[in-house]
């Protein structure tokens, strides 16, 4: 029996000025100022008890003192919790229009959170557009007939992100039963600090450009969109597990994590837009297609991070100059084959190893140590980058780019007497992906399915007693034996980056109206029934459930570990207006 | 009207405009249900909490009690006495690794002993650089407390540090409160770096705090006077240890030095106290649910014995199920338990599963003793034998018969789950499982200890093999003995008679600590581990070819465990030993 008793109040204060005016008949002005002040108080209270005392209890006894409530149950307990958080603002804006020739806005947001310490609360953000709409001037318009729109655009301005956790700038202590000890057969509660604050913290900041031109030809039947923008996120938030030293291990949920600005992130990019809409007779159509090309670098990093940064086997690395969330691990060459077998004598004793022509270290016995000592034929070759002979995280680079090359889109729209079709192909093109559900498709010891090409991983020959071989096994196969000699085979590497590009087609649709003559007769304004679906088809050679995947971290995406794939669907439907 | 409106809204505003000098207290939101650290620390009636936050380390659990995978996979696994177990060999991948040794940096048990056992270091340094200034303000009882609490602090600070350092080596000093520009920066220490924090401390808490006796039953579990005595000198035993068999040149050591006569000295302050005994070395027996005459060694390693004479020092256990791996149980017992378990009467099929079979003896160990020595039944498990006729060791378990959970006396099946068919026995509490009180595994009562008295005499006995007192050297030595002789049958094992050698000192401590993850950790002090285990050849599923056979190679590298590779990402200043 669980009840749960949620009571939130919130409020929120605004004034705003506005002000309209029109000079000399030309000059449009729009100025508004404002501020705005809000508080949120949340308080809930819950409690849990089990064993009912009537069973398939009706509402008169699903209630907490209708159940045994047997302490020291896990299922007896209550709960209580309490969040509070205010926001303050000033904001304002002019707007500007010259003859319906030029625009200009001015915006301006003077913003406080309750998430940043005293003297940090408050940030700035300004911002400035303005657009020109040339094909309205006469020679122009005299001299490109054929061009029926044309606009050039500017825009810059500052947008700040406070999307942390709160009373990240306080040192809090986590007090609890929980926390403490037994002491004389019975608990006795503790404190422990949890992550120290940061009093430092304060807005992230975006500042973007942007830069356009729109152009519309032929009586705005071919359209051409064009964008170049540039991105500058400075002073990066991001939740910070903190090295194992300071000791704040161990911790769920924020509560050990410490918040600090890591650094800065630029995205240059362009956009292009391109459609055009006509008629052949009673056929009407629109094509429309996107391209957008995204560049992304990291900069300003006082460290490197790797992501999750609280993983001993971290997928991704944030490191200066590289990509966001590029993925990091160990660069495979193929596999150790029957072929490299070497007989070598240590100690006046025969041994094999599969290394030939690999570097490697006499130990203090004697003995050759090579950066995979114990990998037999069958196993993956892991590159040892820095050549030290030993096999760890110095030898990881990056290995794979989570970032697309560009991505696209393709509608059609076409409406043919009462027809009408729609369809929409999405795509991504050049990114990567880290397929961390491979660890467990090719894992014979886990509880997992395997994935068919399992059945291709390498396979020692099978020699009879009298060494006559019975089964070739497969020795050629690049897939790593599954029963391998080490665990090794499945450390975070290359194994696991896929190419990550596909075209879907997202949407389709197909409709019919019925005559409006037919229906009227029967009262309805307009009947129309349609057949369509989405996500039908993906062309991709990702092996995973799905390639098109979610997701809004910006420094840490595109890794697959086996998230929910976006449903195919198929609808039928009717839409009736009276 | 709509003129006056208008000019009433313009003022309400521009009046709103003039609270903007409040936003700044208007945003100052103190965190909701939480305390800050600094009203936590200066309020001296949180001292009790501040310090069983610092205990509470050892109960921090994933999955299984960190603390205690410290004894199991690394103390004991890694060294020739005992095997992963479970039931298949690759029932858990890492502890595998700890098992034939290729275990790597990016090891998630190695990560959770570092980063735990960090927390415990941390915790008490904040207790012990907050405390005396809350002390200032306090009344002259409340002074009293905070100085034994500051005693617990500094032990507690010198335990963990002590797992630190026998796991990895040398690691870096925190010798207080960490400032963030060192978080990322605070270089590698020696072994000798870390014991130099830890002698400071363990002498602060041998100052500070009470007497065993002197601790009353309700606070039993705190650390005593004589636990800082018996940490101390295993320390020095250790530091040696280090000094006679590695030398100060090995760059792991640091300026390590022979204190066996501080050692000695320091274990018998720790006997002259007369605080401790040797359980059952007068052939006592006492109440347990294996029978109402248990022996003494038996005694020790159950629920019934908690925090008994021996008991220095042991992490304490009692019984809750509410907080999962925040749990005040013991996980331990429900790993390592036998696995399987038949009728007594041998009748199948009732055969069930009743614990999961990790981390299990081998024949090494089996044959170390002497067949009748009372130890060899109280750390390892058989089940029946068809050829000697051996009937088999009895378990107090729940199996599942017919979808009902029969509870009772079985016997070991350890044909059906074979590992190296030996099972290990010093975590068997009967009736005491939580599993069969209420199906919670993490929810176990058997402390676990940290140091026994035996183990404060067996290091007196090589101290002073060590300083050439062999009649004090056999003296304690055969202590060990007569308490096992007299727990059985009262003629095994016998004394030992002629010089104590270190080969004795290496057995016998193998046969008293036998499975409870002490013999990996000694190997590498007596730098005798490659001896012992390069080259051996894993007692490990025997009918399974593709496991049986397989022949350890031991490294240097081995001796220490490498510093989990997420640490030494973000610490240029951390260095790996060689090898790693």
């Amino acid at each position: 029996m669980y009840r749960k008793l949620d009571r939130n109040f919130s409020w929120n204060w605004q004034h705003v000025l506005d002000y309209k005016t029109t000079l000399f008949d030309k000059h449009n002005i729009d100025l508004m100022a404002g501020l705005e002040a809000n508080e949120y108080l949340g308080k809930t209270l819950s409690g849990n008890a089990d064993s009912l005392l009537k069973n398939g209890a009706t509402p008169e006894y699903q209630y907490i003192d209708a159940t045994l409530r047997q302490t020291g149950s896990t299922y007896y307990y209550a709960k209580g919790g309490y969040s509070h958080q205010t926001g303050y603002a000033y904001f304002g804006r002019l707007n500007y229009e010259f003859n319906n020739l030029f625009l200009a806005q001015f915006t301006y947001r003077y913003d406080g959170s309750t998430k940043f310490g005293p003297g940090h609360r408050f940030g700035s953000f300004p911002a400035f557009s303005t657009g020109f709409k040339f094909s309205e001037l006469d020679f122009v318009k005299n001299s490109l007939p054929l061009l029926s729109f044309g606009k050039i655009r500017f825009g810059w301005g500052k947008t700040g992100n406070d999307g942390i956790p709160s009373n990240k700038f306080y040192s809090l202590v986590g007090a609890s039963a929980e926390n403490g000890y037994p002491l004389g057969g019975t608990g006795t509660p503790g404190g422990i600090a949890l992550a120290p604050g940061n009093s430092q913290l304060h807005w992230e900041s975006i500042t973007t450009y942007n830069y356009g031109l729109d152009l519309n030809f032929f009586d705005n039947k071919l359209s051409v969109t064009t964008d170049y923008f540039e991105k500058y996120t400075t002073g990066m938030l991001q939740s910070l597990s903190l090295p194992l030293v300071t000791g704040r291990y161990g911790f769920d949920g924020s509560d050990g994590k410490y918040t600090d600005h890591i650094g800065s992130l630029s995205n240059k990019g362009i956009e292009l837009a391109l459609g055009y809409k006509d008629n052949v007779g009673d056929l009407k159509y629109t094509v429309d297609f996107n391209i957008t090309k995204i560049v992304s670098k990291v900069y300003d990093l006082t460290d490197t991070i790797t992501l999750p940064d609280w993983e001993s086997n971290p997928k991704a690395i944030l490191r200066n100059g590289d990509a966001p969330g590029a993925f990091w691990g160990y660069k495979t060459d193929g596999l150790f084959r029957p072929s490299d077998v070497d007989t070598i004598i240590e100690n006046g004793k025969k041994r094999q190893v599969w290394k030939a022509g690999l570097p490697y270290k006499i130990d203090a016995q004697g003995r050759r140590v090579y950066a995979q000592n114990t990998a037999k034929p069958g196993d993956l070759r892991f590159v040892d980058t820095n050549g030290d002979t030993v096999l760890n995280d110095k030898d990881k680079v990056v290995i794979g780019n989570p970032n697309p090359d560009f991505t696209f889109g393709f509608t059609i729209n076409l409406e043919y007497k009462g027809f009408d079709f729609n369809c929409f192909f999405q795509g991504s093109y050049g990114n990567d992906i880290f397929n961390t559900s491979k660890a467990s498709w090719y894992n014979p010891n886990g509880l997992n399915n395997w994935v068919k090409d399992a059945l291709n991983a390498y396979r020692d020959p099978v020699y009879d007693k009298n060494g006559v071989m019975i089964d070739p096994g497969n020795t050629t196969s690049n897939q790593f034996k599954l029963k391998g000699s080490t665990s090794d085979n499945y450390r975070m590497s290359d194994w696991y980056v896929e190419d990550g590009s596909y075209i879907r087609l997202k949407s389709i649709q197909i409709g019919y109206t019925l005559p409006e003559n037919f229906t009227k007769k029967y009262g309805i304004e307009r009947l129309r029934v349609y057949v369509g679906g989405r996500n039908l088809i993906t062309w991709t050679n990702y092996s995973g459930l799905d390639p098109e995947m979610g997701g809004n971290d910006p420094t840490y995406f595109g890794v697959d570990g086996g998230s929910y794939p976006q449903p195919k669907m198929y609808n039928v439907g009717l839409n009736i207006s009276f | 009207m709509k003129t006056i409106k208008k000019y009433i809204f313009l003022i309400a505003t521009v009046a709103s405009l003039f609270i903007s000098g409040c936003s700044e207290d208007f945003l100052d939101i103190k965190p909701a249900g939480k305390v800050d650290e600094l009203s936590f620390f200066s309020d001296t009636t949180n001292v009790d909490m501040m310090v069983s936050g610092v205990y509470n380390t050892f109960l921090y659990k994933e999955n299984c009690d960190i603390y205690d995978y410290v004894r199991w996979w690394l103390g004991d696994v890694a060294s020739d006495m005992s095997e992963a177990g479970g039931d298949s060999p690759t029932a858990w991948g890492e502890g595998y690794s700890y098992d034939d040794l290729s275990y790597t940096a990016e090891a998630s048990i190695l990560k959770a002993i570092y980063g735990s056992m960090f927390n415990g270091v941390n915790r008490a340094t904040q207790v012990i650089e907050n405390l005396p200034q809350a002390r200032q303000l306090a009344g002259d009882e409340m002074k009293k407390k905070i100085d034994i609490r500051m005693g617990e602090a500094h032990f507690l600070r010198a335990a963990y540090y002590f797992i630190l350092a026998r796991v990895f080596g040398g690691v870096p000093i925190v010798d207080h409160i960490l400032l963030t520009s060192e978080y990322k920066t605070l270089p590698r220490g020696t072994i000798k770096d870390v014991y130099t924090l830890m002698e400071k401390d363990l002498k602060a808490a041998i100052h500070y705090l009470p007497l065993e006796s002197q601790i009353a039953a309700t606070e039993k579990g705190r650390a005593s006077k004589g636990a800082a005595q018996a940490l101390l000198a295993k320390m020095y035993v250790y530091e040696s240890s280090y000094f006679t068999y590695y030398g100060s040149a090995d760059p792991r050591m640091g300026a390590v030095q022979n204190r066996w006569k501080e050692a000695y000295d320091m274990c018998l302050e720790v006997i002259n106290s007369k605080e401790y005994e040797l359980v059952g070395a007068n052939g006592e027996t006492f109440n347990t649910f294996w029978s109402p005459t248990t022996n003494g060694f038996r005694y020790l390693f159950s629920v019934e014995g908690n925090n008994n004479k021996e008991s220095i020092f042991a992490v304490q256990h009692i019984h809750s199920t509410g907080y999962g791996n925040y749990s005040f149980g013991c996980a331990l017992n429900q790993f390592v338990g036998p696995r399987a378990l038949i009728r007594k009467d041998g009748s199948f099929p009732t055969q069930g599963d009743h614990a999961w079979g990790f981390w299990v003896p081998t024949h090494k160990l089996y044959n170390l003793f002497d067949p009748n020595d009372v130890r060899r039944k109280v750390a390892i498990g058989q089940g029946p034998d068809p050829e000697t006729g051996y009937p088999g060791d009895s378990v107090y378990g729940q199996v599942t018969v017919n979808g009902k959970k029969v509870t009772g006396f079985f016997v070991i099946a350890n044909t059906t789950y074979q590992a190296t068919g030996l099972e290990n026995m010093k975590y068997e509490i009967g009736p005491h499982n939580s599993m069969i009180i209420d199906g919670g595994f993490q929810g176990n009562t058997q402390n676990m200890y940290y140091i026994r008295y035996a183990d404060v005499i067996l290091l007196a006995a090589e101290a002073a093999m060590m300083l050439d007192d062999q009649a004090n050297a056999s003296k304690y030595f055969n202590m060990i003995r007569a308490r096992a002789r007299n727990c059985g049958d009262g003629i095994h094992p016998a004394d030992l008679a002629g010089n104590v050698t270190k080969q004795d000192i290496m057995d016998e401590r193998a046969r008293e600590f036998a499975m409870e993850g002490e013999r990996f950790f000694d190997l590498v002090r007596w730098k005798e581990a490659y001896n012992n285990i390069n080259g051996s050849t894993m007692e490990w599923w025997k009918n399974n070819p593709s496991y049986n056979g397989i022949t350890i190679t031991y490294h240097d590298k081995n001796d220490f465990y490498p510093i989990p590779a997420i640490e030494t990402s973000k610490n240029n200043n951390l260095k790996q030993y060689q090898g790693w």
